[in-house]
């Protein structure tokens, strides 16, 4: 009994110092948001605010621009979600093979996370609106080298792409990490047994990096879910509003419509749906990686 | 175990709102102390904050904070930073957390903004400076017949053009009367070796609609009653013939603009390396054009719609003085926002340094930048049109603006364009 | 075999040098833009500058008031991060060894607020903080560099405890067995048996959270508003008007802020594959 009370406070002390400034500065202001997202709080202090029950949440289904964002959205992370990790895992591959020049490339792969997004979205506006353009007077009447931002659908890929160019180069990191904890002993085992480029990386490299596999979706989901700075600085919703993603509709739904109570509703709302999205998926690869 | 556990969690959650409650309960005395440690009585100085929207003149009013300081012991005036399209998030935050802890000094916008953080602004009307700000540019300030702001600077806008570029083409600017003439003026100025365009719109919401929409609605008979009408859903965009006029008007130049598609940046950096001939833009792109080091000379142009001689000045840009800050704070803001505004010392940093046209009386106007002397001498002539785009329902400028960018990308006619910015209109405000 | 060997090797390689090139695009961007003066900028975007002068990189800094910046921004991130390693391994070992629904439960805490967008909190945050404010002991969360560490700390949790509980999961308890065995307590054991592998992870968790927080714009242009305080980001306002922005400074100062990161990398590189080989040899 009192051994079982000194595990426990062992194990709270190990824990609680985290929980308390979590709690602290996500949960308690997160709560108050969705307090808030049943009263008519009009973005100051929320005294004075009266309680409205659902009718912001009804007036988030009845918006037909947030929908519409909610669904380029889910469309943006599902893309994100395959190429960056490709990429990201391909990436990580490569510079933990055997090549001449790993080292030097694995620093290449890494700058791209080193410019914020914001920043990043202009210098990625430079190349479309400008080197685009240039390269496409160039080759004459090109199909690929055009100012993307000027069309909606290439606009929207746009933002894949330079997502990706950015979020690659992230979870390479992760990548480099659990491929490192690959020993070379098993590696080498596997050489000898003759296995082949891809059995090898089928049958030995996946199962050993399937955590960082899940961690990487999870975090490209939640990247990709949130994307602000870049849709901002790169398309700002344009070609007139056809990339708005979610994140941009609920800060602009806040600050320049001045609706603070809905633009709450809506980004529980989003938690909600993202949440259970993540959750499915985070079961799911977890399964996969108790069975593999 | 889990119990154990279970009760740690929750203690420590109890631990936060005790924290919590605590502070809370201290609130009061928090803000007497607050207003305590700035008074006279402990010696210190009252830190008056200062937060505005223009970046540009940062370094300068920085310079301008140092001078007061040293005139006086009273204050300490603090310039604090954001970037221009932060300075609504962080105004927004820190008044709605704690108005006592918010700057003391900040500028918004007239209309919707002013409205909205009416509740955070005192009074001016006892300032110096209040008594000289030029007739009728205080109106949009004024709430109950109080003044609530001291206007940052008169602005004009309208067709920057390149002086030399027309003589070139042979074109005389007093010449363009009428639409008709701007059209005919702009074929021949594409003639010229190196222009792409005659006419250059930028594409921030601002320069996409705003400004280029103020021209119709500033220029038909009774604004505010129209605006009215349309808000009260009596009268529809597409029925106003001065808009239908305009939309045509948009129509015949179309062609001979770049169709709005650069940045404001690269508008500027367009007339300024001939490609383009005119831009619309305002006298703010004066610290721009001497950035980019323009060789040849340039001046101001009416939009001729319906025949206009004039340029379109105003100002929308107003200093408030936060009304939860201390007494003392209260009083030297109004202290340094006089001595800016009034003081020679003060004048000079105003024209000279941020390069502002300024409201106010009193002021030594003979060594203003280019752009800013052709505003004042419209202005002399009476060669005026209003700024009305503040009356534009609230938050909706991006949403116009995409209407005007399908416009521009053929997805809209002229007609469709009205229906579509009618819709905007009233969607913004329903809410 | 071998021939094939070699051409394919070949191949990699061009692959690798085409994607770095693409990778290297936007830096290179950055670069030429930060010797331009502003015309050249649109005028000529992509080639070399006419001249190498460092006047824009000098002017950058000298408005950016780099000096001072640069230390706030030092002290908060090695404070903020060295905080969240301590306090997320700590956390994500101890979750991982209790394995009871609890600690599930706090785990799925942790990692569903990541998916909490920011923007949605602030205002929230902002006031309840503010609460925590005790004048007699010169004590607040605002605009003090200690409150802007603890919300680090409170954001950075949740994705690192997230990284450490995956990491921890693949880590035998064999040695911490033998180690408590050995007379160690769990203290002990945490931090000179099971610390001590973490270290790829650990790093890997110090440059995630170093690029956020190096970054990071929005928190710090909330918390801090004294000029003293400024972070680099913060002090890059100056050159973000709210039309236009003054390129070439940005990018100098840019340019500058990222070099004290890419050493940060190269040298946490090291370890991530030192650490790795330490483990393998044991």
């Amino acid at each position: 009994m009192k051994k079982s009370v000194k595990r426990n406070l062992i194990a709270a002390a190990f824990i609680v110092p985290s929980l308390f400034i979590f709690i602290n500065v996500v949960i308690i202001p997160f709560v108050m948001g969705i307090v808030y997202s049943f009263t008519d709080w009009d973005g100051f202090q929320f005294a004075g605010s009266k309680f409205v029950g659902f009718q912001n949440y009804v007036q988030v289904f009845q918006d037909s621009d947030f929908l519409t964002s909610f669904g380029l959205t889910f469309k943006y992370a599902v893309c994100m979600i395959i190429l960056v990790n490709v990429i990201g895992l391909s990436l990580a591959m490569l510079v933990t093979s055997k090549i001449k020049s790993r080292n030097l490339l694995r620093s290449i792969y890494f700058l791209p996370n080193l410019i914020g997004g914001l920043i990043l979205g202009f210098i990625w506006k430079f190349v479309f609106t400008k080197f685009f353009v240039q390269v496409g007077e160039v080759l004459g009447n090109s199909s690929i080298f055009f100012n993307w931002l000027d069309d909606p659908t290439a606009s929207f890929w746009a933002l894949v792409f330079v997502g990706t160019w950015q979020m690659a180069g992230y979870v390479m990191i992760i990548y480099i990490a659990a491929i490192q904890g690959v020993s070379d002993e098993v590696l080498e085992a596997a050489d000898m047994d003759g296995a082949g480029g891809w059995m090898r990386f089928r049958k030995i490299m996946f199962p050993l990096i399937m955590p960082a596999f899940t961690i990487s979706l999870f975090l490209t989901l939640s990247n990709a879910f949130k994307q602000y700075d870049t849709n901002i600085s790169l398309t700002n919703g344009g070609p007139y509003g056809t990339t708005e993603l979610v994140a941009m509709n609920i800060f602009k739904t806040a600050f320049s419509m001045n609706q603070y109570s809905l633009a709450q509703a809506k980004a529980i709302i989003f938690f909600l749906v993202i949440l259970v999205v993540t959750v499915t998926q985070v079961v799911i690869s977890k399964k996969r990686e108790v069975e593999q | 175990m889990k119990k154990k556990v279970g009760a740690a969690v929750l203690s420590v959650a109890m631990l936060s709102t005790l924290v919590a409650c605590g502070a809370k309960s201290d609130d009061g005395a928090n803000k007497a102390n607050s207003a305590d440690t700035t008074s006279k009585g402990t010696g210190k100085k009252a830190v008056i904050t200062i937060i505005q929207n223009k970046v540009e003149i940062q370094g300068a009013l920085e310079d301008a904070a140092k001078e007061f300081n040293k005139t006086q012991d009273k204050y300490e005036v603090q310039p604090l930073g954001a970037a221009g399209d932060n300075l609504m998030t962080v105004l927004q935050t820190q008044f709605s957390s704690a108005p006592e802890k918010a700057p003391t000094i900040f500028t918004t916008a007239s209309g919707s903004e002013f409205q909205k953080y009416l509740p955070y602004m005192a009074p001016l009307d006892d300032m110096k400076a209040a008594s000289k700000i030029v007739e009728g540019q205080d109106t949009a300030a004024r709430s109950d017949g109080k003044l609530y702001g001291l206007p940052v600077a008169l602005e004009g806008f309208g067709l920057i053009y390149n002086k030399d570029m027309f003589k070139e083409a042979g074109v005389n600017a007093d010449d363009i009367k009428t639409w008709d003439d701007l059209v005919a003026a702009s074929t021949k100025l594409e003639q010229v070796k190196g222009v792409k365009k005659a006419i250059a719109y930028a594409q921030e919401s601002y320069f996409r609609f705003m400004h280029p929409f103020n021209w119709p609605f500033a220029l038909m008979k009774d604004t505010s009653g129209t605006i009215a009408k349309i808000n009260a859903g009596e009268l529809k965009l597409q029925d106003i013939p001065e808009l239908k006029e305009y939309v045509a008007d948009l129509d015949k130049i179309k062609d001979h603009t770049n169709l709005s598609k650069d940045t404001y940046d690269e508008q500027v950096a367009g007339f300024a390396a001939g490609q383009y001939a005119m831009i619309h833009q305002g006298n703010w792109a004066q610290g721009l054009l001497n950035d980019y080091d323009v060789k040849f000379e340039y001046g101001f142009l009416p939009v001729p719609f319906e025949g206009n001689q004039g340029i379109a000045v105003g100002n929308s840009n107003f200093f408030r003085v936060n009304k939860h800050a201390s007494e003392d704070q209260q009083a030297g803001a109004k202290a340094f926002l006089d001595w800016l505004l009034t003081d020679p010392a003060g004048q000079h940093y105003v024209t000279d340094e941020f390069n502002f046209i300024p409201v106010y009386s009193g002021f030594d106007t003979s060594k203003m930048d280019p752009l800013s002397q052709e505003v004042n001498r419209y202005a002399s002539e009476g060669k005026t049109v209003k700024w009305v785009f503040d009356q534009f329902p609230a938050g909706a400028d991006q949403e116009f603006a995409n209407q005007v960018e399908k416009y521009y990308a053929g997805k809209l006619t002229g007609e469709g364009l009205l229906e579509a910015l009618q819709n905007v209109w009233m969607t913004a405000v329903k809410k | 075999m071998k021939r094939r060997n070699r051409s394919s090797s070949i191949l990699l390689e061009v692959i690798a040098w085409v994607s770095g090139l693409l990778m290297l695009l936007p830096i290179y961007i950055m670069l030429v833009n930060s010797f331009k003066g502003r015309s050249e900028i649109f005028t000529d975007t992509f080639g070399l500058p006419e001249s190498f002068s460092f006047e824009y990189y000098a002017a950058a800094m000298d408005k950016m008031n780099f000096l001072s910046a640069f230390k706030n921004s030092l002290l908060v991130s090695i404070i903020s991060i060295g905080l969240i390693i301590i306090f997320s391994s700590m956390t994500s070992w101890m979750l991982v060894r209790l394995k009871n629904k609890l600690s599930n439960g706090i785990l799925l805490l942790f990692v569903g607020t990541m998916l909490i967008p920011f923007q949605s909190v602030m205002i929230p945050l902002m006031q309840y903080l503010n609460k925590w404010d005790i004048p007699s002991l010169h004590f607040s969360m605002i605009n003090t560099h200690y409150g802007l560490i603890f919300m680090y700390i409170g954001f950075g949790l949740s994705m690192s405890v997230f990284l450490y509980h995956g990491f921890i999961k693949g880590v035998p308890i064999a040695l911490e067995e033998a180690a408590m065995i050995e007379g160690c307590n769990t203290w002990q054991t945490f931090w000179k048996v099971v610390f001590p592998m973490l270290t790829p992870i650990t790093m890997t968790v110090g440059i995630l959270n170093l690029l956020w927080i190096w970054n990071d714009y929005l928190l710090p242009s909330l918390t801090l508003t004294s000029p003293a305080l400024r972070t680099i980001p913060l002090s890059t306002f100056f050159f973000f008007g709210e039309f236009t922005i003054q390129w070439n400074l940005a990018m100098a100062g840019l340019v500058v802020s990222i070099i004290p990161v890419i050493i940060f990398y190269l040298f946490a590189q090291k370890y991530i594959i030192k650490g790795v080989m330490a483990g393998a040899v044991k």
